[in-house]
């Protein structure tokens, strides 16, 4: 891997790519397989009309979320990575894999699933307060946003995984319903309110 | 365009043609989060940054920009009040007075009655609390609006509001039928609401609304291909207007963050030279924009034709020339007033 102080553009995601399918073992490490686990565990009460999954990488979690979802739409800024994914969910066709990268890339509509996962290290503060204020207008109410971050330090990452998790929580300040980051991961879930009287 | 305007953009693009209550109820709740990070307060230095959101805002929707200003409104006043805003809900300001306010509390403070009726109350089925002047005792309390006893005991009347401009903030006329009221609910002593500081500092925001409002109809008219020569001198003269309502706004933020306490007494005034100003500016605009345009935007658009009615119905929030003549009276007195160049 080349030297580089923040690893965030799409070249570095694409270049890290072609060099190895799955450059980060998300396929067969046990730490990667507990945390998928953990996420599903906490998508799997219910169904989802519709689902946002931005920076799917290779599609592994894409994969265990889609029999919760009757659409998910996943996005990764890499090309390679986004070929991998949709061979990978081949057997889910509510599953849209395409390239794209936050927030530009957003999507215009709204769903009442959005996963978080190992992607909010890559901002700054400002861009991430940003980037979650919009997520979060793209939830429907009764929506939920469920966020997973590695709590170890990296080169490449802009801010740190307990970092990422502590402006969420303040920039939603809606209780989460979920907390857990005894797992070397932090995975929290908020739910929008539900609004009943208009 | 900021990251900040950015994020405004997304969230309000996600406005349809046509927005109903609900549409408004979801826009001003996304908007919330951005609102609690971005936003500052009036009269702590960066007064300007406020006054923008609302006209970056109203530039996209001003039915929106109606509900977000009585938020902030309420939210600041709650502050100011040193009472703690429930940062996740929608609050509103309903202190609207004028002989068809019936609004008093009978019996004791501690254990009264919340009676009579109250025009022009904007969200009042949307938002979640309510700060509510009470005309006979010029007195604020604050109403929770989902309490099982807000349900029971309040009537909204829709039928009086005849227009379509504002139609889906639903100002409506709110009647109580002896909504019972406690000392928790008072905000501030008898006659807090108006004399405070920050009753001044608040007057700009609905300006800043109108001066938004009036940027979207310029940004209508440059939109498009200007067919002639009148066309274009009309383009002029209404972006000129635009820069002298900035200017304005930033002229009265700075006078509010140099004297938030209005130690001068300055402040009142202050903000009637700039509302009148602004308010003269979107009239031009407005005259403007139809001499430019025809009536085609005022019958045939319909964001165009709800932000003509819009515009017109709420810069009526300005009285007029009983507004200039308490300008005129204080300058009478004050020669040095606004201080010199």
């Amino acid at each position: 891997m080349t030297a580089q102080k923040y690893g965030s553009s799409p070249e570095f995601f694409e270049r890290l790519y072609q060099e190895a399918e799955d450059p980060w073992n998300f396929r067969n490490s046990d730490y990667e397989r507990q945390r998928y686990a953990a996420i599903v565990d906490n998508v799997r009460d219910r169904q989802y009309r519709s689902a946002f999954e931005p920076g799917c990488a290779i599609g592994e979690l894409t994969v265990l979320l889609a029999p919760f979802c009757e659409s998910l739409e996943a996005m990764d800024c890499s090309l390679t990575a986004v070929n991998t994914a949709r061979h990978r969910c081949r057997d889910y066709p509510q599953v849209q894999v395409h390239q794209g990268a936050l927030p530009e890339d957003l999507p215009v509509r709204r769903f009442d699933l959005i996963v978080f996962s190992e992607l909010g290290y890559y901002f700054n503060r400002d861009d991430l307060a940003s980037l979650v204020i919009q997520l979060w207008s793209k939830l429907e109410p009764g929506g939920r946003l469920i966020a997973c971050h590695w709590l170890g330090h990296s080169d490449d990452h802009q801010l740190h995984g307990a970092e990422v998790h502590k402006i969420m929580a303040r920039i939603l300040q809606e209780r989460g319903d979920l907390k857990d980051t005894d797992r070397g991961y932090a995975l929290q879930r908020w739910g929008k309110g539900n609004d009943e009287h208009l | 365009m900021s990251t900040y305007d950015n994020t405004i953009t997304h969230i309000l693009a996600d406005l349809p043609e046509r927005p109903t209550a609900a549409d408004y109820r979801r826009a001003a709740q996304n908007l919330l989060p951005y609102m609690r990070e971005h936003v500052p307060p009036m009269g702590e230095g960066d007064s300007i940054a406020r006054l923008r959101f609302l006209t970056l805002v109203a530039r996209r929707d001003l039915s929106l920009a109606r509900l977000i200003e009585g938020h902030l409104d309420a939210t600041q006043i709650l502050r100011e009040a040193q009472r703690t805003a429930d940062s996740t809900k929608l609050y509103a300001i309903w202190a609207s007075g004028g002989p068809s306010d019936t609004t008093k509390i009978t019996g004791e403070p501690m254990a009264g009655e919340l009676k009579g009726s109250k025009n022009f109350c904007s969200g009042s089925d949307i938002v979640d609390h309510a700060l509510l002047h009470v005309n006979a005792s010029d007195q604020l309390i604050e109403l929770d609006m989902r309490s099982v006893a807000s349900r029971e005991r309040l009537k909204f009347e829709e039928g009086q509001w005849k227009s379509a401009a504002f139609s889906q903030t639903h100002t409506w006329t709110v009647t109580f039928d002896s909504l019972p009221i406690t000392r928790a609910n008072l905000v501030g002593e008898c006659k807090w609401y108006f004399e405070r500081p920050g009753f001044c500092l608040g007057a700009l925001a609905p300006a800043a609304c109108w001066a938004g409002g009036a940027m979207g109809l310029v940004d209508a008219v440059r939109d498009r291909t200007l067919k002639d020569g009148h066309a274009r001198a009309h383009l002029g003269a209404m972006v000129a207007a635009t820069c002298s309502m900035q200017s304005m706004l930033s002229w009265g933020a700075g006078q509010v963050d140099a004297d938030p306490g209005n130690t001068t007494g300055n402040m009142f005034p202050t903000a009637l030279l700039v509302r009148h100003h602004i308010e003269r500016a979107c009239t031009e605009i407005l005259d403007r924009f139809g001499r430019t345009l025809g009536p085609r935007p005022y019958v045939f658009e319909t964001d165009n034709a709800r932000r003509i009615a819009e515009l017109t119905v709420y810069i009526r929030q300005c009285h007029a020339e009983r507004d200039l003549e308490e300008l005129g009276g204080y300058l009478e007195n004050h020669r040095q007033f606004p201080s010199a160049w």
